[in-house]
């Protein structure tokens, strides 16, 4: 009986590595979804209105996505500019976001740190638009690696789990 | 110390705060009986920061026997507060090379200018930051304007002095006065140095009857108030052109009294000047107030002109 047990939850404990990251590539498609979602927002903003930053990271603060906590960080920081640039307040609010990105993904969210606030607005929205291609491409590829990858590694977690079970369960 | 000095130390205290941390903390450092004289605060790239006070003399600032470093981040980082990260927003202040600040001062920008059909559109590379310090005076217009009264309606006035005797001052002094009493004023504030908007709210005392169009030119801003604010009294800053002197006359035409400033020093200076000939033709203006300075205070001459 205990034996059936400690095998349940290895079974269980593998299972749930391989669910964990099944759910980070899912997770990971969707915040680059809503990463790039925010940014056509700014750049709608700017180019029509010539949105201040500090509407633009409220307005963004107020979604219900994913990205919401960097655009509050960001917008909370705007009150120590005298101490810090603005890219570094930014690069800060990513740091402490813990979005699930890869590196080169952050990268990207990163430069939009340089571009908020610093040139005129349609300017900016030229820029915003090009990070934004960018990372609509990392999207494509969250969205196909979640697709392959995701579902194989709940797979995967629950197999190697199953197989420690029968190895270490004797006959 | 008077209220008018300790009214300057705060000032300088409110200014600099648009300035990076480090800058900002050594100025407040300095001996405060220096900073009641400061007037502009200038950060120049590669070259120093340095202050200046009425007389316009600089004095450029050290730290320890040596030039207190200002680099071209520092005059950026400085623009990105002053814009709170939001350059977008300064477009129009940037064309006109200054960005107004809370409490009414004002940062001047120099640098290379990025042109747009001949126009200047705003200051890409910052070389160099003038932080003018407000310190308005309230109440110099008070034994004046009983004078500019007949039966208590003002009287179309027209203030002249030279170039930094406190024309604006005292208009924007009579505007506030002006509000008190009931009268409501249309500005045609272009340059943002009357009333100093910000976010639409006035930075200087205009008092509570002022209705600003801030940055607008004269002529086209006096016309719209006219049509749109229904002014008892429209006031200009530096009358010179011909467009302005006309949308005053018109004002005239139209029952509003007026309220204008212009470079001179008396009527007959007024006179020989072709742009200003409508409004004595037309006899527009009913007083004229010369602004004199004796012995280092300002002294106020009123003349009714028929």
């Amino acid at each position: 009986m205990i034996r059936l047990a400690g095998g349940l939850m290895v079974c269980a404990a593998c299972g749930w590595v391989g669910w964990r990251r099944w759910s980070w590539y899912r997770e990971r498609r969707q915040t680059l979804s809503d990463a790039v979602h925010a940014i056509d927002r700014m750049s709608a903003e700017l180019n029509a209105c010539q949105t201040d930053t500090a509407a633009l990271l409220a307005l963004l603060a107020q979604a219900q996505d994913r990205c919401a906590p960097l655009f509050a960080r960001c917008l909370d920081g705007l009150d120590h500019l005298n101490e810090r640039p603005f890219a570094r307040i930014w690069d800060q609010a990513l740091r402490e976001s813990t979005l699930p990105l890869r590196e080169e993904e952050r990268a990207l969210l990163r430069r939009v740190g340089s571009v908020l606030g610093r040139y005129e607005g349609q300017e900016q929205a030229r820029l915003l638009s090009g990070l934004r291609r960018a990372l609509e491409g990392s999207l494509e590829d969250a969205r196909e690696e979640e697709r392959r990858l995701g579902r194989l590694s709940l797979i995967l977690g629950l197999s190697v789990g199953l197989l420690l079970v029968l190895l270490i369960m004797p006959g | 110390m008077t209220a008018e000095m300790s009214a300057r130390r705060r000032a300088v205290c409110e200014a600099v705060r648009v300035l990076p941390g480090s800058l900002c903390r050594f100025l407040l450092s300095q001996d405060p009986r220096r900073q009641e004289g400061w007037e502009e605060i200038r950060l120049r790239a590669g070259r120093g920061l340095f202050v200046s006070g009425g007389d316009g003399a600089e004095e450029r600032l050290t730290r320890d026997g040596q030039s207190v470093p200002i680099s071209a981040e520092d005059l950026r980082q400085t623009v990105e507060i002053a814009t709170r990260a939001s350059l977008q927003g300064a477009a129009d202040k940037l064309s006109a090379g200054f960005l107004p600040l809370p409490g009414g001062h004002r940062l001047g920008l120099c640098g290379t200018v990025t042109l747009r059909e001949g126009h200047v559109l705003s200051v890409r590379t910052l070389s160099s930051l003038n932080l003018r310090i407000a310190c308005p005076v309230t109440g110099i217009g008070e034994d004046l304007l009983p004078r500019l009264l007949v039966e208590g309606r003002f009287q179309s006035t027209l203030i002249v002095a030279p170039p930094g005797e406190g024309k604006t001052t005292l208009l924007r002094d009579l505007i506030r006065l002006l509000g008190l009493r009931g009268v409501r004023t249309g500005l045609a504030d272009e340059r943002g140095e009357v009333a100093a908007l910000r976010g639409g709210v006035p930075q200087l005392d205009v008092g509570p009857l002022a209705d600003v169009l801030d940055g607008c030119p004269k002529g086209e801003g006096l016309l719209l108030l006219l049509r749109s604010m229904a002014p008892q009294v429209l006031a200009a800053d530096e009358i010179t052109r011909p467009e302005d002197t006309a949308a005053l006359c018109q004002g005239a035409n139209c029952g509003a009294a007026l309220l204008a400033t212009a470079h001179g020093t008396d009527w007959d200076g007024l006179r020989r000047r072709e742009v200003y000939r409508p409004l004595l033709e037309q006899r527009v203006f009913r007083r004229l107030v010369t602004i004199r300075r004796e012995g280092g205070r300002r002294s106020y001459r009123v003349e009714e002109l028929l």
